[in-house]
């Protein structure tokens, strides 16, 4: 029986860049949900936050899990509100879920500093009744195991781990190959086989127990119990020594990985280029503010007076008309002054002041009346009043002022601001690139090459100690059967009983056994079958004939002549991932959606057009995050004619606040 | 999509058919029950097999007195 | 008028020099003389009653404070009553303070924009002679 799992909406609650309440509704099954954010914008967090809601974990670069301090929206946490939380609502098997998962700060602390300082909650309903912690259990494990979710969800570093593990079988991690075998349900066939060897165990137990009471199996029993013990013993080493290997080899694998990343010098010489531009800029910015503070400074000196230039201004244009009436008045007092003083010269000496002839008795009679009145003329005071003449002093006083500059000293404080918002943004890309080139240093390759050659020779060493450990439990073990034939062949009636419970064991042990190797090549067919179905709708060269798939699970492309293709481009190593993961999804026990971050971004057009257009053949619910050069939103919406359920863009609020907004056109469902 | 719980039944029907035809099918189809029902209660799921075992010797008409 | 009686020297109070020192560490001036300067004209521009208050201290040189005298010539041409205009002007140094004070109250910030928001309001800087050529 296939179990069916149909994603329905998401909602997040401070999740990342995610500042609030946001949420995402997934396209029906049969249809695609498109969502678009530039890097750096949160659509990494989302694959997180949909991963997160449904088996609780954060994966970070290097697939570290993530911290749950650094996961809570930052411009959140800086206005007192810590944690985040998702709700997921989804069917499977025809029951309907609600899903809550959060994480939350105790309620000791106040401000939360480091993981320790929270708690994580769950609370799951189904078809409306809240579940206890055991069914929550339960159900949680037959949805989705987080063994099974990589193949679900999964973005591009993910997949560029398959391309190396299918490059490459012999690294093909073990845990790769049991969350394969687990998807494609061979575990009930293998668990099954363990459980079996176990009762094995149980009924040898019970046989030896019987063997003691008698005198002639006593001696046979307390050998076997002797060579139990060693056989047990061996068992010990040899499970120890292989979790020890396993966890050796991954810590290899994840060395290497570590390495090639250090050794793409380009990309940390890029990184460091970038950072001294920032360093740059924000020195530019700096240099600016510190400029602009100057000029600040000193318009402020005048600050005073244009806060007051309004009230003289009115004040002025009040006092306009007395101001030149009293001008002219003064002018014309000048002008009389002027005036008498010729003319009394003129007096004087008897003779015109303009033309110099001798003036005559009449005329003198004139300029002597005259004379009289522009005396009394120059003796008017000037009707001024105190504010008039004020006024006269207070514009000779601040005629070399400029006129007021409030405008220029608000756009000046505008462009401050503006300044300061772009230093500060510049100063966390800046930050943000410090912690990317730290983490690749280069004494941290020195360290790590250091590491890996230890760990090398751990490895040689555990692998001598398991040879020996599994010579000694294949020699016990022959020893025990050898005692089991003696055990038999004597004819105690009661150990015979035991003797036949344990070949109805052995029996059933070899039937399973004998299943779990027939499954498996059938599923290897079966998948094989499949990816090379996908592969061939998704690869653009026409040569290429098939996949073929090995028993690690490692695909390998089959030319049309039948020969198989040595060295493949990154382009053929990403389609065949995909192949293998459809192939999957589609043998799969549980039929789930496929959310997929920045799939195509190494991948041609043609290619790009072909997984497209393949999209709904990978699984019956597909949800895409991509950055809009990856793929064109006019091409997306022409290739997938009218598949497209749902579409989003992630747009950026400021720096750590990103919200998640349907796009235009939305309501294709 | 390959249905696996019924590939699996079929593969186990087959096998026995030809390995060891002696052990019932109703006995390994028992197994795989226990397998998909208690996939993590370890002591129940062996205590049960034992029984399922027990149970097919008993049927064979060997007992613990040794008659057959 | 007998200018012989005024001030020669600016003084304040220590909590009015408090309050100026806290505009001056918000915004950009070059001399807390600047921060008085602006006090006196929120306290003009609010019509608020110039605050007499004991406990002041010497701070400014009248010479120094008035440069070219454009102060108390506005002093004077504002208020032609006033007799003593740098006693003047030091009383509504302490009343603008206290102004400036309760809008520091809000959050401990000076903000420049919103001060100027509210003393020099964007007008229509349209003429009359722009509207009577516009008909």
């Amino acid at each position: 029986m296939c179990h069916v799992l149909v994603l329905n909406k998401l909602e997040i609650e401070d999740f990342g860049p995610f500042k609030g309440v946001q949420e995402l509704a997934f396209a029906k099954p049969g249809k695609v949900c498109i969502v678009y954010g530039e890097n750096m914008r949160g659509k990494t967090t989302l694959l997180n936050a949909i991963r997160y809601a449904i088996i609780g974990q954060i994966i970070g670069r290097g697939f570290r899990d993530e911290s749950l301090h650094e996961t809570g929206n930052w411009e959140s946490a800086e206005q007192g509100k810590f944690g985040f939380r998702t709700t997921l609502w989804f069917d499977f098997d025809g029951s309907s879920f609600e899903l809550t998962r959060g994480c939350r700060p105790r309620k000791e602390v106040k401000q939360p500093e480091n993981d320790t300082d929270y708690e994580e909650y769950i609370h799951m309903v189904r078809d409306g009744r809240v579940l206890g912690p055991e069914e929550q259990k339960k159900d949680l494990r037959r949805v989705m195991s987080p063994e099974t979710a990589r193949f679900f969800l999964f973005d591009a570093e993910l997949l560029q781990q398959y391309e190396e593990l299918l490059r490459d079988p012999a690294k093909m991690g073990r845990q790769i190959r049991e969350a394969i075998e687990r998807i494609l349900g061979v575990p009930v066939l293998t668990g099954a086989r363990a459980r079996l060897r176990d009762a094995e165990r149980d009924i040898q137990q019970d046989r030896n127990k019987t063997a003691k009471k008698s005198k002639e199996t006593n001696q046979l029993a307390t050998f076997q119990t002797q060579n139990f013990e060693m056989q047990t013993q061996a068992e010990k080493e040899i499970s120890t020594y292989q979790g020890e290997l396993r966890r050796l080899g991954e810590h290899q694998q994840s060395l290497r990985r570590h390495l090639e990343r250090l050794d793409r010098l380009g990309d940390l010489s890029t990184l460091q280029s970038e950072r001294d531009s920032l360093k740059q800029e924000m020195q530019h910015l700096r240099d600016d503010l510190s400029h602009k503070a100057d000029n600040i400074r000193q318009l402020n000196a005048d600050l005073w007076l244009w806060i007051l230039e309004p009230e003289i201004e009115c004040l002025r244009d009040s006092l306009s008309a007395e101001t030149g009436d009293w001008l002219k008045h003064q002018v014309r007092l000048e002008v009389n002054k002027e005036l008498l003083g010729r003319c009394r010269e003129g007096l004087e000496s008897r003779t015109c002041s303009l033309c110099k002839t001798e003036l005559s008795d009449s005329a003198t009679e004139v300029l002597q009346s005259q004379v009289a009145e522009l005396a009394l003329s120059t003796k008017e005071t000037n009707p001024e009043s105190p504010q008039t003449e004020q006024l006269v002093r207070w514009r000779a006083a601040t005629s070399v002022r400029v006129s007021s500059q409030v405008p220029f000293l608000r756009a000046l404080l505008h462009d401050i601001e503006d300044e300061r918002i772009a230093l500060a943004e510049t100063e966390e890309k800046q930050r943000d690139l410090d912690r990317e080139i730290s983490s690749r240093d280069r004494s941290d390759a020195r360290k790590a090459r250091s590491d890996l050659e230890t760990t090398q020779k751990e490895i040689v060493v555990l692998e001598r100690s398991l040879e020996e450990s599994q010579k000694k439990l294949s020699e016990t073990e022959d020893r025990l059967k050898g005692i089991g034939q003696k055990l038999a062949r004597i004819g105690n009636p009661e150990v015979g009983f035991h003797t036949h419970r344990l070949e109805a064991c052995k029996a059933l042990h070899d039937v399973f056994n004998q299943a779990v190797v027939e499954l498996r090549d059938r599923l290897r067919g079966e998948v094989e079958k499949d990816a090379t179905k996908v592969f061939l709708k998704l690869t653009t060269e026409p040569d290429y004939g098939s996949l073929q798939i090995n028993e690690n699970y490692g695909l390998q492309i089959i030319h049309n002549d039948g020969r198989v293709i040595p060295v493949r481009s990154a382009g053929a190593e990403h389609i065949v991932a995909l192949s293998l993961i459809a192939a999957l999804q589609k043998n799969s026990s549980v039929s789930g959606p496929i959310v997929m971050d920045s799939p195509f971004g190494r991948l041609d057009s043609g290619h790009t057009d072909r997984i497209m257009r393949s999209l709904p053949d990978l699984a019956d619910q597909v949800t895409l995050l991509v950055y809009k050069s990856e793929i064109d939103r006019d091409l997306a919406i022409d290739t997938l004619r009218g598949r497209i359920g749902h579409e989003y863009e992630i747009q950026r609020v400021s720096a750590r606040h990103s919200i998640l907004l349907p796009l235009e056109g939305n309501s294709h469902e | 999509m390959m249905n696996s719980r019924k590939s699996i039944e079929e593969i186990l029907a087959r096998v026995r058919a030809t390995m060891h035809p002696e052990v019932p099918q109703h006995l390994v189809r028992e197994i795989l029950r226990i397998q998909n029902d208690i996939p993590d209660n370890d002591s129940e799921a062996r205590r049960q097999l034992l029984v399922a075992i027990d149970e097919f010797v008993k049927d064979k008409g060997v007992s613990r007195a040794g008659t057959e | 008028m007998s200018s012989a009686q005024d001030k020669t020297v600016i003084a304040v109070t220590p909590e009015t020099e408090e309050i100026l020192k806290h505009v001056e560490d918000s915004v950009s001036f070059g001399d807390r003389m600047d921060v008085a300067k602006l006090a006196m004209s929120v306290a003009i521009k609010k019509n608020l009653a110039p605050t007499k208050s004991s406990g002041r201290k010497t701070r400014w040189n009248v010479g120094g404070f008035d440069k070219d005298g454009a102060i108390g010539i506005t002093l004077r041409l504002l208020f032609p009553s006033e007799v003593q205009p740098y006693r003047l002007a030091e009383d509504l140094i302490e009343a603008g303070a206290k102004y400036l004070n309760d809008l520091l109250q809000v959050d401990d910030h000076f903000h420049l924009l919103t001060f100027l928001k509210d003393m020099c309001p964007e007008e229509d800087r349209t003429t009359e002679a722009d509207k009577t050529a516009n008909g």
